[in-house]
């Protein structure tokens, strides 16, 4: 879906009127006008005060590890969700549970995520208990980590790509 | 009297005279003594203003004036005078530090070796095992005769052997179990030289060179050099030595003896360490941690392979599994390879497809009653204190081993492998869980198809059908899973059943495995039997109906299992409180489903007795329903999560800013188009653009609420059905409307009668082939494909 402007040709999702109002977002969350999104501005949202998973989808958009959201961040995160490549958003919920980005989700990069979202309804031991047994069963070449190709094995099941599913803008 | 005319003498005596005043003249040296030079130029003039030619008293001081000017400032010292100077005065000091240290280490050294040899001494006196050469040995000449200096055990003339060959001779008891006691232990295992080996300490040697030499003191023998080599001389030559000995070949076999002792030694170290090695990384190969950031250590991962077979049948137990190793690697949640498991199964079928339908059983014997998939609860009777160890104690499962718990396979694996070990002493008996229907409408299938697949389902189911039907314990009880029939005169009538399939759903082979004893004090039933709607199949019998065939078949009781209780038994006295009771039944799952909070027992019959061992719940780990595993339990909430994230990022003032524009355009349009009389169409025209891209918009957000909201609905839904589903991943049991119920009420009893009331429908014999509805929310349909 790309046009000939050159922005376009990484956020291929986007047509330049999305792009302009995404732009008019961006201003609108940047209250300091820093032209980069800080975490505060974004926690901001009074409805993103009860979701777990903003600081992960925050960190996932900062590619750059920098602690800002530039716009070209901003854009390219969202486009791999309002696109149609099942593979971006496997790979989108796959960055979620893998913290330090390496490819591969650990013990403890699968526990503290799961913490965050299931918070006081299980125990420590419980949870663990979980971990452990989803990185034996996922893990083929018995590294102990789950890698991406593992990963999509594990959730084919589970038609990813239909729940992140977002259109318009 | 004047100066002048004084003689050479006088002047002498005046000088004495001037000597007594000069006393000031002292204190006038000391005050300078106290003075300080600056610099040595200043020390210089003073020095060269004494005269060194004089000999008079004031210049013969001059000495001593060198001496205290020197002290005060030193010059022309060396480094080393320096140094001297200075530390003499630390010198008693660092002497002093240098004795204390010195003497602390050797009393150190000292209180080392008496511990050393206090422990050697108490090794010694806790031999019970008395063999005849080393205890004339060790009594007479202890081991501690270790000479006391240092020099002497450099030189080593009591070798550490001994404690070596101490261990040999005392394998019976172990005072230790350190490493090196192990170790030791499986040196010597089967090491021991079937001749009677007398290894004499050489210290012994020492001491009757000693007395030969007439010394006095250990240490000064130990201390020549002549005594030294004397003893080693005495080393090899002690064959001669020994006279007093009885056995004559033995010193001269002895050197070989120890020689192939000591290479079968080496021989077995090296098959120790590398079996050791070999068995860690086998057996404790547990999930690992490769960067290290698993959070909860304190938790023991589970074994991240299947087990091998090499260990699973080990050569030495020929075609025998290993079972202790197979009940802890499970107990761990391992797993076996799937090849493994039919091996298991094969062999075992062949035992039970000798076994007839009938079992005849004389005590001791513990009898267990209902397991379903609890493994741990499975291990906590296995224990010598509750059910008595398989390796000593006879064994008879009343059946329904798989089912509502989630553990049934491990279960299955552990009680095959104790059957195979312990051939004649393990018996297991059918429950109505071990068939095809009520496997599938449970959680057994499920289970098998998780872990294995369809094929290991089938086989399983296979093998469930080659289990006996009941049991004659003493020719006094008899023992079945379910109850008696009407059907059932006498016990030829069981043999008479063709048991190798599924049990029908009427008859006497499901009577068997399915009826229950009345629920009433007495026993008191208005006919003979009455048809069982609890199960839906089968019958009620009560006093009348079971007095009847037990005194036809000189039987005193039934035992049964089949019924959850809250004490783990119950004794069902219908001929009143004195007699015996007709039906005992036991129920060995403690805490069933994770709900009903209830004991389990086992009955243990012994020398004619009749014993009832209880037992508590014993914890598992946690498992979502349906072995989910954390991707599909988690990814829907994250899915909805992030959309509802960028829901509320995007969305608010886009649509405010539209409507702004729309409602300004609007306006203005309106305008316009009124004073152009064109007002129909104001939705049209230059706006037409825009507008048609707000309402697109606004259709596009609305989508996307629509999307939200769905998301949410789905994720609720799921969680209450998780929530209702509870703990019991046999999906069965609501436990949510449990909890209100514990809440309310703490007490056991309530609780247990709660669930058992909330349970009931799904105590029910299924209807065939379509599952009956139990309490549990419809699922949307793609779970139901299975």
């Amino acid at each position: 879906m790309g046009n000939g402007q050159g922005m376009e040709e990484q956020m291929g999702t986007f047509q330049p009127q999305e792009i302009k109002r995404l732009y008019k977002r961006f201003q609108f969350l940047d209250k300091d006008g820093s032209g980069q999104l800080e975490p505060a501005e974004l926690f901001d949202v009074p409805e993103l005060s009860q979701n777990p998973l903003v600081k992960r989808v925050f960190q996932i958009f900062d590619k750059d590890n920098d602690g800002k959201i530039s716009f070209a961040e901003f854009i390219t995160g969202l486009s791999s969700l309002y696109g149609n490549d099942e593979e971006e958003k496997l790979k989108f919920m796959f960055k979620i549970y893998d913290i330090d980005q390496d490819g591969f989700i650990t013990n403890g990069e699968l526990f503290k995520v799961l913490q965050m979202m299931v918070g006081n309804n299980l125990t420590d031991v419980q949870l663990q208990q979980l971990v452990d047994r989803t990185i034996i069963k996922a893990d083929e070449d018995f590294d102990s980590k789950i890698s991406f190709a593992e990963f999509k094995k594990m959730v084919k099941d589970l038609d990813v790509a239909s729940k992140l599913q977002m259109q318009g803008v | 009297m004047s100066e002048s005319s004084l003689s050479q003498n006088d002047f002498f005596e005046l000088k004495h005279v001037r000597t007594l005043k000069e006393k000031p003249s002292k204190q006038q040296q000391k005050k300078k003594r106290t003075q300080f030079y600056v610099n040595k130029v200043m020390l210089e003039k003073e020095y060269i203003k004494t005269d060194l030619s004089c000999d008079c008293t004031e210049c013969g001081k001059c000495s001593l004036f060198i001496g205290t000017i020197k002290k005060q400032y030193p010059f022309n010292e060396t480094r080393w005078q320096k140094r001297k100077r200075v530390l003499k005065r630390f010198k008693a000091a660092i002497n002093a530090i240098i004795f204390i240290l010195s003497y602390k280490v050797e009393a150190i050294k000292k209180f080392r070796k008496r511990m050393h040899i206090l422990k050697a001494v108490r090794n010694l006196t806790t031999v019970r095992k008395q063999q005849i050469t080393a205890s004339t040995h060790f009594q007479q000449q202890p081991m501690i005769s270790i000479p006391q200096s240092r020099q002497s055990q450099r030189i080593k003339t009591t070798p550490d052997d001994e404690t070596f060959f101490h261990h040999l001779i005392n394998s019976a008891r172990e005072p230790r179990k350190s490493q090196v006691s192990i170790y030791m232990n499986k040196m010597l295992k089967d090491v021991i030289p079937k001749s009677e080996v007398h290894l004499k300490p050489l210290s012994h040697f020492n001491q009757k060179q000693l007395k030969q030499n007439n010394v006095k003191s250990i240490t000064q023998a130990s201390f020549s050099h002549n005594n030294y080599s004397n003893v080693q001389l005495n080393a090899q030559k002690y064959p001669s030595l020994h006279q007093e000995q009885i056995a004559n070949n033995q010193y001269k076999i002895f050197n070989k003896d120890l020689l192939k002792l000591i290479d079968s030694l080496k021989v077995r170290h090296r098959i120790i360490r590398f079996s050791f090695c070999l068995q860690i990384n086998q057996y404790m190969d547990l999930l690992k941690d490769p960067v290290n950031d698993r959070q909860v250590k304190t938790l023991k991962p589970p074994p991240h392979r299947p087990l091998s077979r090499n260990l699973m049948f080990p050569d030495k137990l020929k075609n025998k599994p290993d079972w202790k190793l197979l009940r802890d690697h499970l107990q761990k949640e391992g797993r076996i390879a799937k090849e493994d498991l039919f091996k298991l199964v094969a062999d075992c079928n062949k035992l039970l497809k000798n076994e007839g339908n009938v079992l005849y059983l004389q005590d001791p014997l513990t009898v267990v009653g209902d397991i379903h998939g609890q493994y741990y609860d499975l291990l906590k009777l296995l224990e010598p204190k509750v059910g008595g160890n398989p390796e000593n104690t006879k064994y008879l499962f009343l059946g329904d081993f798989v089912d509502r718990g989630s553990y049934s396979i491990e279960v299955i694996i552990l009680m095959y492998a104790i059957k195979l070990n312990f051939q004649n002493s393990v018996y297991f008996l059918r429950g109505n869980h071990e068939c095809r229907q009520l496997t599938a409408f449970f959680n057994f299938k499920e289970e098998c198809l998780y872990k294995y697949d369809q094929e290991t389902y089938e086989m399983l189911m296979d093998s469930f059908d080659l289990f006996p039907l009941a049991c004659i314990i003493n020719s006094k009880f008899i023992a079945i899973h379910g109850g008696i029939s009407p059907d059932l005169k006498s016990i030829e009538d069981i043999k008479k059943i063709e048991r190798y399939h599924e049990p029908p759903r009427q008859g006497l082979f499901c009577d068997l495995l399915w009826s229950d004893p009345v629920d009433q004090e007495q026993g008191h039933l208005d006919s003979a039997w009455k048809s069982n709607e609890v199960r839906g199949c089968s019958w009620f019998f009560g006093g009348e109906s079971a007095n009847k065939f037990l005194q036809r078949n000189n039987l005193i009781s039934i035992i049964r299992a089949h019924e959850a209780q809250l004490d783990g038994y119950k004794m069902h006295r219908w001929n009143g409180g004195q007699d015996f009771p007709v039906v005992i039944t036991i129920f060995s799952a403690p805490n069933y489903c994770d709900v009903y909070n209830n004991r389990g027992a086992v009955i243990k019959f012994e020398n004619n007795t009749l014993n009832i061992q209880q037992y508590q719940y014993t914890p598992h780990p946690y498992l979502l329903p349906n072995f989910m595993d954390i991707f599909t339990w988690s990814i829907p909430f994250v899915a909805e999560k992030i959309t509802e994230m960028l829901y509320h990022i995007l969305q608010t003032d886009i649509q405010d800013d539209d409507e702004q524009i729309s409602e300004s355009d609007i306006q203005q349009f309106k305008q316009l188009t009124k004073q152009a009389g064109l007002q129909k169409q104001s939705t049209t025209g230059s706006s037409q653009g825009a507008q048609k891209n707000t309402e697109k918009l606004k259709n596009k957000i609305k989508f996307v609420s629509t999307m939200m909201k769905m998301q949410r609905t789905l994720r609720e839904e799921r969680e209450s059905i998780i929530q209702l589903k509870g703990a019991c991943p046999d999906k069965r049991l609501p436990r949510g409307i449990l909890m209100k119920g514990k809440d309310a009420i703490n007490d056991q009893l309530a609780d247990f009668t709660t669930a058992k009331s909330v349970d009931l429908i799904n105590e029910k014999m299924p209807y065939a082939q379509i599952p009956q509805e139990s309490i549990q929310i419809k699922k949307p349909s793609t779970q139901r494909k299975k």
